[in-house]
Formats: C-alpha cells, sequence, structure tokens
C-alpha cells in the first residue's frame, strides 16, 4: 500500500511507520484514537484525486486532514485507512482585489489569507481562535465561526467557489469567483459537511474590509444576571457589535492564577464588546462612536461596575486578552476540562446561565464560562481530574443536561465544534429519525459508499467508533 | 540518570493538543508533517514514554528538532518545550560522533587547533565524513575560518562615564575563537555606560550539550562555571544560546543578555547623542534563544533604532529559525539548508545592506549565505553595528 | 382545468403529497414568469398561499419562524413593528411594491438575484432552518431557531433556489435583521423600455468610478441601477453583451428563465443524482428543470 501510493505521488509524500501512525491518531479531541495506515502529504488537486481513485478502487477508507485542529474528531481516521493530509497544499493561487476575492488552496492557514491582503485594506473575515494555524479547508469543512461571526457571519458566508475532489476521486468545481450560478446549491451542502462528502482542495473566497473604525470596551458586572441581560438587551437595541463575549468568575480566577490579571473587586462577569465599521473613515468614527456609547449606557443600567474602553490598539489587545488567554489559563490550572459548544436563542441567556450553575453545583462540578454571548454560543467548560471516576459521570451528567436544555429551548448541541465522532450521540436530541434521514439524503448525492471520512455526524454510523469515554474533550 | 518517569509525563500532559504551535514550528512549516511539529513530537515522547511506540520511533522526528522554541512562544497553556526536549534527547540512544563534535566545539583550544588543521583540507565545506556520521547526508557548512585580528581605537576617556560596577562577562566558546572582536565590542560596550569586566578564567557553560541531550554533563559544566564567576555581580552574555540556558539556571537573576543590560543601563541615550548611522538601512535577525528562549525581541532593536539615520527595517518572519540552532546545521544539513535559504530571501527583500542578530551559529551561519549570495548584505553581531556607529565620524552638517 | 389543493397544514400537505403522483406547486404566482413549466401539461396544483401565518417570532433573539405561504408583505408589516426586516423585503423599494405579493416559500425556491447580495447575502445567508415535505410524504425539518449551528448537514440550503422540486418547503426559519443596518437602496430606473420573454436578466456590478457609463450602456435595455454599490440589472437581448469595465463583475447572468439553461456537465450530473435521492418519480413541478 504504502509502496503503491509512493509511486502514485512520490516516496517522500508517503508517511508511514509506527511514529506516524501515532501522530496522525488523533486532531484536537483525543478522546477516540484510531491509527491511519499511513498518510499522504499530496501537492496539487491532481494528486488529491489520483489518490482519492486508488483509495476506490482498493476500498481503502480515507480522511481528510488540515492542521488537527478540530474539537469533535473530524479529521479522526475511524476506520484506519489513508489521512490525505492539505498541508502542502498551502499556496496562494490567485488575489483578485478590485473583486474582493481570492483562491487559495485548502492547506494554508487562515490568518495567512487576512496577512495577505491587509495592505489592501482587506481581510478573510471567519476567525475561530485557531486561526494562525487551523487551515482554510478545515473552516469550511467545519463551517468555522470565531468572536466575529456574530457581525460578519461564519466560513459559510464567505466562501464563492470550492474545488473538490469527490469520493470517486472526480474533480468538482462548484461556485467560483462569482457566486450564485444556475442550479441547485450543492456548494452550501458541501460547507460545513465536516469532510464526509469528498476533499476540497481549493476555495475562492470572499474578502472582507477591515474595519476604518473599532471601539472597544470590557465591562465588569457584579452578577451573572446583570451580565447575561446586558446581552439581551444589547441585541435587541439594533446594536449588531463585531463581537459580544462573556467569561465568569471562574475564567477571572484562572486568569489571576495563570498570568496575574486583575479585575475590580466584585466581578461576577466580565463582558468584552467591540463595535466596528467599514464604512469610509468620518461617518465610520460617528457610528461606532454612537454604538459604544449605546452599549455602555445599557451596561450601566444593569450595575455594571467597571466600563473600560481602549484608547488605542495596545489597550485594545489588553483589554481581549481575557478573551484570549483563558483557555490557556484554564489548561494550567486542571488536570482534565470539557468543554461544550451548545447554543441557544440569544433572549434565553439569563435563565440558560442560571441552569449551568444550577447543574454544576447539583452535580458537585466546577464550572467556568467563556463563551460568544452575542451569537448564544455556549462554552461551559468543567474543570476536573479525569483520574476520579465520580467525577468523570459526574461531569458527563452534568453536560447531557445542559445540552438538553439548549435543544428544549430551540438551540443547538453544536454551534461552531461540529458533530464528528464526539456529538452523534447528541443529534437525535435535536432532530427526528425522519429528519435525520433527510440529512443522509443529502450526503448521498455526494457520497454513496463508506470510504470518505466514515463513521461521522450521523449516528446510524456512529457504530463502527468505539467510544471510549464520551464527553470528554479537551477544547474551546 | 537522575531523571523521573514521572516528570516527562507531567510536562507532556500539559499539553491540550490545540495545535497552536504548529504554524511557529519550522520543521513543520517546510514539511507540513504532524511528526515534524512540537505537538506531534510531544505526543510522540509522551508515547513513547507510556510505551505505546518506541523511543526509536521519535528519535528522528526528535533529532529533526531545532530546539529554536519558537512553539513556546505561541503556546497558550504555558507547555515547557525545551524542558521536554532537553530530556526526551536525554533518553534516545546517544551518538559518537555527536559527542565528539561537541566535545571538539567547546573547547577553544581544541576548535582553534581544528581550524588550523583544517586549512590543510582542500575542501570549502566540513568533512563529508563528519557529516556522513552524523546525518547520513551531505554536508552543507563551510568550514569555519579563524577570523582575522582586528583592533579598535582605544577609547575618550573624556567621553566616559565614572566607572559604576563590576560584571563577568561570558566569553562563550564559539565566540572567543570565532568572534573574538565581539567579546572586545562588549567589553567596549559596557565601558562606555560605566560598567567594568571584571576578567576571570572560564569554561563552557554546557548550552549545546544540554541542546543535544547531555542533560548532566551539560548541568556540571554550568554549575562549574558558577563557580568560576563567583560573586553577586551580573553575568553579560552576548550569545544568545548561552544566555538561555545560564538563565535556566540556580543564577537565573544575575544573567542578562548584552542588549537587555546595555539599554538598561542606558547605552541607547549615548548612542542617540554620540551614534551616526551612516544612513545605512540595517534589517534584525531574532536569534531563537533570545527571542523565544529569553522573550529579548526590543532591547536590540531599541539600541539599533537609537543610532541617529540608521533606518531599522523588519525582517519577514525575523523570529523564524534560520537552520543554524546550535549543531543543526551539520546534523541535519538539508532541513538547515532549506531553512537558511528562506531566511536570505526574507533579508534580500528588506533591501538592507546589514542584518544583525545576536548568536554566533546564526551569525557564522547567515554569513555563509551572504558569501554564497554574492556579499550583498553585511552579517554582524548587534553589537558590532552599535560600535560602527560610534566609530563612524559625525558628520557635522 | 386540473384539480387544484389548498391545504392549510403541512400535515395536509404530506397527506395529498404521499396520496398522488405529479403535482405543481404554487405560491401566490407573483414569481410565475420565471417558471419554464410545459402549458401543455397539465397536474394538479398545490396551491401553498393557505399555509401562512407568522409561527413565532422573537424579537429579540431576531429570529422568525413563518409558514411558507405567508406573503412577503404580511411578513415585513410584523418585522417592521419591532424596527427589523429581513434584506429581501427591503431590495425592490420595500416589501409594498409587487415584491411583496410573494410568498416566503415561492420567493427562497425561486431565489431570485437581488442588488445587495454582496452586503447582505441571498436566502441562503438567512434561512437558519425548514420543513420541508419529501416527495413520499415525509414530513422532516432541518436546522433550528440557533443562529449559529453547525449541528448536522445543512440540507435546508439545498431547497434554496430549488424551484420545488426537492420537496415542498412548508415553513421556514429565518434571521431578522435590525431594520437600521441593512444598506439603503436609491435607484436610477428605465424599465419603460419593453423587454421580450427571451431576454435574460444580469447583474453587472462594476467599480464606483466605471457606474456613469455602465448605466449609460445599460439604459437602452429594461434596466435598474443602483448607484450606491454600483451595481446594475438589466434585461438583455440574447444577442447582446454590455461592455466590460477593468475590475467589474457579472455577479449573475442569466436568471430567470435563463436560470434553466446548465452547461457544466458536473452540475448536470450531481443535480440528476440529487433528483434521484429525493424525488425519483419526477412527482414535483415536473418540468420546472428541462432536463430532468
Amino acid at each position: 500500500m504504502v509502496s503503491e501510493l509512493g509511486r502514485i505521488l512520490s516516496p517522500e509524500q508517503v508517511l508511514s511507520g509506527p511514529g506516524a501512525q501515532r501522530a496522525y491518531d488523533c486532531d484536537a479531541y483525543s478522546v477516540d484514537r484510531s491509527k491511519p495506515m499511513c498518510i499522504v502529504l499530496p501537492e496539487s488537486t491532481e494528486q488529491v484525486a489520483a489518490v482519492v481513485r486508488w483509495c476506490a478502487a482498493n476500498l481503502v477508507p480515507f480522511t481528510g486532514r488540515g492542521a488537527g485542529t478540530g474539537l469533535s474528531g473530524g479529521a479522526l481516521p475511524a476506520l484506519g485507512g489513508v489521512v490525505v493530509s492539505t498541508k502542502r497544499m498551502n499556496q496562494i493561487v490567485e488575489i483578485d482585489i478590485p473583486n474582493r476575492c481570492l483562491k487559495a488552496q485548502a492547506g494554508i492557514a487562515n490568518k495567512r489569507l487576512s496577512d495577505a491582503v491587509k495592505d489592501q485594506g482587506l481581510h478573510f473575515a471567519p476567525d475561530p481562535s485557531s486561526q494562525s494555524v487551523s487551515t482554510l479547508g478545515g473552516n469550511i469543512a467545519e463551517n468555522a465561526g470565531g468572536p466575529h461571526t456574530l457581525k460578519y457571519g461564519v466560513t459559510a458566508q464567505h466562501i464563492l467557489g470550492v474545488t473538490m475532489v469527490d469520493p470517486e476521486g472526480e474533480i468538482l468545481e462548484l461556485g467560483g469567483k462569482v457566486p450564485g450560478g444556475p442550479g441547485f446549491d450543492f456548494f452550501s451542502l458541501i460547507v460545513g459537511s465536516e469532510g464526509t462528502v469528498g476533499l476540497v482542495t481549493e476555495a475562492w473566497v470572499k474578502l472582507t474590509p477591515l474595519p476604518t473604525a473599532v471601539q472597544t470596551a470590557l465591562i465588569a458586572f457584579p452578577t451573572i444576571r446583570d451580565a447575561t441581560e446586558t446581552v439581551a438587551e444589547i441585541i435587541a437595541s439594533g446594536v449588531i457589535p463585531a463581537a459580544l463575549e462573556m467569561m465568569d468568575r471562574g475564567i477571572l480566577v484562572a486568569l489571576e492564577a495563570a498570568f496575574g490579571l486583575k479585575y475590580p473587586e466584585g466581578t461576577a462577569a466580565l463582558l468584552l464588546v467591540e463595535c466596528d465599521s467599514n464604512l469610509s473613515a468620518e461617518p465610520a468614527g460617528e457610528l461606532v462612536q454612537r454604538e459604544i456609547e449605546t452599549v455602555a449606557a445599557i451596561c450601566q443600567a444593569h450595575n455594571a461596575i467597571d466600563i473600560s474602553i481602549a484608547q488605542d490598539e495596545a489597550e485594545r489587545q489588553k483589554l481581549w486578552h481575557a478573551r484570549k488567554k483563558g483557555v490557556g489559563a484554564m489548561g494550567r490550572l486542571a488536570p482534565s476540562i470539557v468543554t461544550h459548544d451548545g447554543v441557544i436563542p440569544r433572549s434565553k441567556l439569563p435563565e440558560m446561565l442560571d441552569f449551568v450553575y444550577e447543574v454544576a453545583e447539583r452535580h458537585g462540578v466546577k464550572v467556568a464560562n467563556l463563551f460568544h454571548a452575542g451569537d448564544g454560543n455556549l462554552h461551559p467548560c468543567f474543570y476536573f481530574d479525569d483520574r476520579d471516576p465520580k467525577q468523570v459521570h459526574a461531569v458527563i451528567e452534568a453536560g447531557e443536561e445542559i445540552i438538553r436544555k439548549c435543544v428544549s429551548l430551540g438551540g443547538s448541541v453544536t454551534g461552531e465544534h461540529g458533530v464528528g465522532v464526539e456529538k452523534q450521540d447528541l443529534l437525535p436530541l435535536m432532530f427526528t429519525p425522519d429528519d435525520l434521514r433527510l440529512q443522509a439524503m443529502a450526503k448521498q448525492i455526494f457520497n454513496q459508499g463508506n470510504l470518505c471520512n466514515p463513521c461521522k455526524i450521523l449516528p446510524t454510523e456512529k457504530s463502527c467508533v468505539e467510544h471510549k469515554k464520551r464527553w470528554r474533550g479537551v477544547a474551546w | 540518570m537522575g531523571i523521573h518517569v514521572s516528570q516527562l509525563t507531567d510536562l507532556t500532559t500539559q499539553c491540550i493538543r490545540c495545535g497552536f504551535c504548529l504554524e511557529s514550528c519550522p520543521t513543520f512549516v517546510l514539511t507540513g508533517e504532524e511528526t515534524e511539529s512540537p505537538r506531534g513530537r510531544i505526543y510522540l515522547v509522551r508515547s513513547a514514554e507510556e510505551g505505546q511506540v518506541q523511543w526509536q520511533d521519535a528519535k528522528p522526528h526528535l533529532d529533526k528538532c531545532l530546539g529554536c522554541l519558537a512553539c513556546t512562544t505561541a503556546c497558550p497553556s504555558g507547555v515547557k518545550y525545551g524542558e521536554i526536549l532537553e530530556l526526551a534527547r536525554s533518553k534516545v540512544g546517544k551518538s559518537l560522533p555527536k559527542k565528539a563534535l561537541l566535545t571538539g566545539m567547546t573547547r577553544p583550544n581544541l576548535l582553534r587547533i581544528q581550524l588550523k588543521l583544517g586549512r590543510l583540507f582542500p575542501s570549502k565545506r566540513i568533512p563529508a565524513l563528519l557529516s556522513r556520521l552524523l546525518s547520513g547526508q551531505t554536508p552543507e557548512v563551510d568550514k569555519p575560518q579563524l577570523p582575522a585580528k582586528k583592533s579598535f581605537p582605544s577609547l575618550d576617556e573624556s567621553k566616559l562615564p565614572p566607572i559604576r560596577g563590576e560584571v563577568f562577562m561570558l566569553e562563550g566558546c564559539a565566540m572567543r575563537v570565532l568572534y573574538p572582536h565581539v567579546n572586545e565590542i562588549t567589553r567596549r560596550m559596557l565601558r562606555r555606560v560605566g560598567f567594568q569586566v571584571r576578567e576571570i578564567g572560564q569554561g563552557c557553560c554546557g548550552a549545546l550539550h544540554a541542546h543535544n541531550g547531555y542533560l548532566d554533563e551539560a548541568k556540571a559544566m554550568r554549575s562549574r562555571l558558577y563557580s568560576a564567576l563567583s560573586g553577586d555581580i551580573p553575568i553579560i552574555v552576548n550569545s544568545a544560546g548561552c544566555g538561555s540556558w545560564l538563565k535556566d539556571g540556580d543564577r537565573s537573576g544575575w544573567v542578562f543578555d548584552a542588549s537587555e543590560f546595555l539599554l538598561q543601563e542606558g547605552l541607547a541615550e549615548i548612542l542617540a547623542r554620540e551614534g551616526t548611522g551612516g544612513l545605512t538601512r540595517v534589517t534584525y535577525h531574532d536569534a531563537c534563544h533570545l527571542s523565544h528562549g529569553q522573550g529579548i525581541r526590543s532591547a536590540p532593536r531599541e539600541l539599533l533604532k537609537a543610532i541617529p539615520g540608521l533606518e531599522l527595517v523588519e525582517l519577514e518572519e525575523s523570529d523564524m529559525c534560520c537552520g543554524s540552532a546550535g549543531i543543526y546545521n551539520i546534523a541535519q544539513p538539508k532541513m538547515a539548508r532549506e531553512l537558511l535559504e528562506r531566511k536570505w530571501k526574507n533579508i534580500e527583500s528588506t533591501g538592507a545592506t546589514i542584518v544583525a542578530t545576536g548568536n554566533p551559529g546564526c551569525h557564522a551561519w547567515i554569513a555563509q549565505a551572504a558569501r554564497e549570495h554574492g556579499q550583498r548584505v553585511e552579517v554582524l553581531h548587534t553589537l558590532e553595528v552599535l560600535e560602527r556607529s560610534f566609530l563612524r565620524p559625525r558628520s557635522t552638517s | 382545468m386540473s384539480e387544484t389543493h389548498e391545504p392549510t397544514a403541512k400535515e395536509e400537505v404530506a397527506e395529498i403529497v404521499k396520496g398522488g403522483s405529479k403535482f405543481f406547486l404554487r405560491g401566490s404566482g407573483s414569481l410565475k414568469q420565471f417558471s419554464v413549466r410545459s402549458e401543455e401539461e397539465s397536474y394538479p396544483t398545490i396551491l401553498l398561499e393557505g399555509l401562512n401565518g407568522i409561527i413565532d417570532f422573537s424579537p429579540n433573539d431576531q429570529v422568525v419562524n413563518v409558514r411558507a405561504g405567508t406573503r412577503l408583505s404580511d411578513v415585513g408589516f410584523e418585522l417592521e413593528k419591532h424596527g427589523q426586516s429581513i434584506p429581501y423585503l427591503n431590495l425592490y423599494e420595500g416589501f409594498q411594491t409587487k415584491v411583496g405579493e410573494g410568498t416566503v416559500g415561492g420567493s427562497l425556491s425561486m431565489n431570485l438575484p437581488h442588488f445587495l447580495e454582496r452586503e447582505c447575502g441571498t436566502w441562503r445567508d438567512w434561512i437558519l432552518g425548514l420543513t420541508v415535505i419529501l416527495a413520499d410524504g415525509t414530513i422532516c425539518k432541518s436546522g433550528s431557531h440557533a443562529v449559529k449551528s453547525v449541528a448536522g448537514y445543512d440540507v435546508h440550503k439545498l431547497f434554496v433556489g430549488a424551484r420545488g422540486t426537492l420537496g415542498v418547503v412548508t415553513e421556514v426559519i429565518l434571521r431578522t435583521y435590525p431594520s437600521e443596518s441593512l444598506p439603503k437602496m436609491e435607484t436610477d430606473d428605465n424599465w419603460h423600455v419593453p423587454r421580450t420573454e427571451t431576454d435574460r436578466l444580469c447583474f453587472h456590478r462594476v467599480t464606483a468610478k466605471d457606474y456613469e457609463e455602465a448605466w449609460s450602456n445599460a439604459r437602452e435595455f429594461y434596466s435598474w441601477g443602483v448607484p450606491k454599490t454600483s451595481t446594475i440589472l438589466v434585461w438583455l437581448p440574447p444577442d447582446r453583451d454590455l461592455p466590460r469595465f477593468p475590475g467589474d463583475q457579472l455577479i449573475r447572468s442569466g436568471c430567470g428563465a435563463k436560470n434553466l439553461e446548465l452547461t457544466d456537465p458536473i452540475q448536470i450530473k450531481l443535480m440528476k443524482r440529487a433528483k434521484q435521492i429525493f424525488d425519483p418519480t419526477n412527482k414535483l413541478n415536473p418540468g420546472e428543470w428541462g432536463f430532468m
């Protein structure tokens, strides 16, 4: 197998042996692991197609992989086989500034796209925390979000077209520089399909003007309720902040312990609010000023004890510290952490957060929250010692209750981390068997077999992965 | 061995596999292979420690690590990669040629003899036999040359401040043989800010040994050095690799890189007053053990920018390893060469005529690229650039 | 005159679909001009206008769940009470014009292009979920009320622009927007020029400095222009093209009836496969895509 693939590509593009098999047996979700037989590193769409055709002909399963930063096991080679890494496909193919788009290969790190056009005042808007390393292909597969998706939309809204190798090894081009061609919109289905309908090798992405004016505020609240009600009211006021993030006391304690960051006495929750505009400079400045004042007024009405507004870029970066360093701080403090990714309608935040704390207390587990409040995308983060079975059990129970509540409030089991192998059991909470059949039908348009990233998303396909432990991810 | 199993496990479990280190790692950027990334190496070390794979499976990938520590800068969870690497390397098999090479490089007299002997052989590169023994690859590194003696005009006593203290200066193994004038310049700079060097016989600090897995020997060497430099006065180091290693030891609070110490003691003001840059365009390469190892990025830049008339242009990927990495360019010539060419391309595109850096390894390796590419750019230690600004006559306009 | 079903609940639609063999779907009929069903063939029509009304609207969440037969103007009036809107309603000088007569289901199924695609996206960007009756009568839903979700495949987006050939859309969950945040449109218009059935609808976007000239080229045809976004919407005779400008963009060409002209073999293959999976007996809107 290795030698055959080595002939199709070059020997140097095929990795095998115990070291390589180990290194590629999971992504950033490490609860479930499965060894691939080998790893290939193609350099072009044609090479990917050649590998896939070989797999299809020999009935060998294959799984795409970018940087391996996924949080739900999307790049896990569940049935072994071949891991197709895009990391040697990291070039920008074409930049079209007047039409504000560029075409790049799937393996390029997302941030490099923005870096390439920042001098032209543009950027690629989707910004998951991992954007400096996660790949364009990974963003497309997972339909990634990030703090700024509240205003700018998730990845699906920024992809204009894709080149994809389908599970038979045929090269498909869908969409393009100019979106909205005739026919069914397959390409919306491909974005977010977690690599189960083929391997995206190149994409046209939309470039968004960089903001010409930004205002960032960090607001401290005496109670959780004050903060969550503020979020709901900001959204209802009609202001659409670029980012609206919340951190609770658990995160602040971790930040103080890990980095010595200090926050005002009596703070139960922090909100980070960023307003921006990319209108021409002067109206943008006024608009953003007005928005941040509206936000500040709402915060004040909800008993804010401190409102810091950044006066320059350095201060802005400092305010973002709390958000960006939060998870790292958690990682330093606890032997194990589990982060959930449920979503709720935003007006339900106060009720939901109360519920999260109530559940944690009832199960005797510790929880901290750092999340995209503006989207209603929760990341309750349990920290515990996984060597104690009682704690593990309590964390599992608490997590399940929280996810059930999200669904009962009309929300979703996952906002941005994906289903992968981690949340297959959760989908039936949201969808009936008929609903899931609809999804299976959609997948079938592209993938009739069980070779292309098998055992993912749909609960009916789950059986082929032996779950070691549910609900124990390290993630954000 | 003196190494506890649990120590390595504890260190590696700090990694939460987020992957934020990936794009900072030069070998991952070049190969795209998880096994050549910090996360992959940590995982392999942990797996070897837990018996999931053999140490021999992890070894080739540990060998390819530059030890540049760029990953520690990128890591949000504070994983101590440097310690993991040193411990892991000490557990995998040792290579005799590598040990001999280390010994040869870290004894100044031996190194001098080798360099003189080296002139008897016609080849420009280091001996192919040595390279094959170490890497199985053809050599890329030019044989080092003994430098021509440089002399400096004596300092103008009337302009100097009174002496306010004493310091030690680490003479370094490679530094004192290959770049003795940098040591002389360091003394002059220290004197300009009012410090005198307490001269004392000293041996190797052990940094190269430590970075290659000879941890016990390295620690012993460091202890010996510390006892030679006894007394509570600052230890000034002009070689990033040595400084980084010394800062990990017991006397860490007393160790300073020359650039940070000189900036702190007011050299920038003196440069602004007395120096001249002659309108040169300079760029700066961050030595890994200065930027990632010691977190020193702004001090050298501040000093360079203080020189009137000097234009400091930022180097693309300035903190990406040049491939020198101690003895890496001898042990892993192919990867080192790729990194050097990448570095060189970035240097050339700045349009600078001088590239400054703070480590002898980077200095020699990048200087080789400069020779190969037509000597259009001069490679200097940061302190050399500063010294020139004092020597160049100030224009009267 | 063929039979017309007028269901008022999705369960009724399911029963009708289950019990028959071929159907035409119809909303308000306001976009009939863009449909190309064969006039000779006549099948029972399912009139979806009776399936109307807002199921729930939470202004604070900015999410509305609406039955597919609801007129856009009715949705618009309700949203406007809370200062909200969906971009489509503002596109053609507000929903009180002819566009407002269209139904939500019909509009998203036809997915006509509009002026502000770059600024506001299209139906696929506004839709959060839907309920659909499959060809075998199964009632399924996709998506949720969450404004952000990656739970499974976004099948709901596949029904956008599918012209009712994959399933009968009965309920739609949409994201709403504060009206203030949506770009306002001022248009140059020239719709007094006659146009013919064979004319094709083009969207031409140029850089700001070329707008005046581009508009002067377009105005001999049936056309609209939006100076603010330098966009021109024009119906062109088959043999005519607009002069191009550096850095311009033809957002879409060949909408409406021309939308059916597919040349890309991959697209055709995938569409046939999708149809085979979703509606193997060609029950829904037969003829709406010529080649299927």
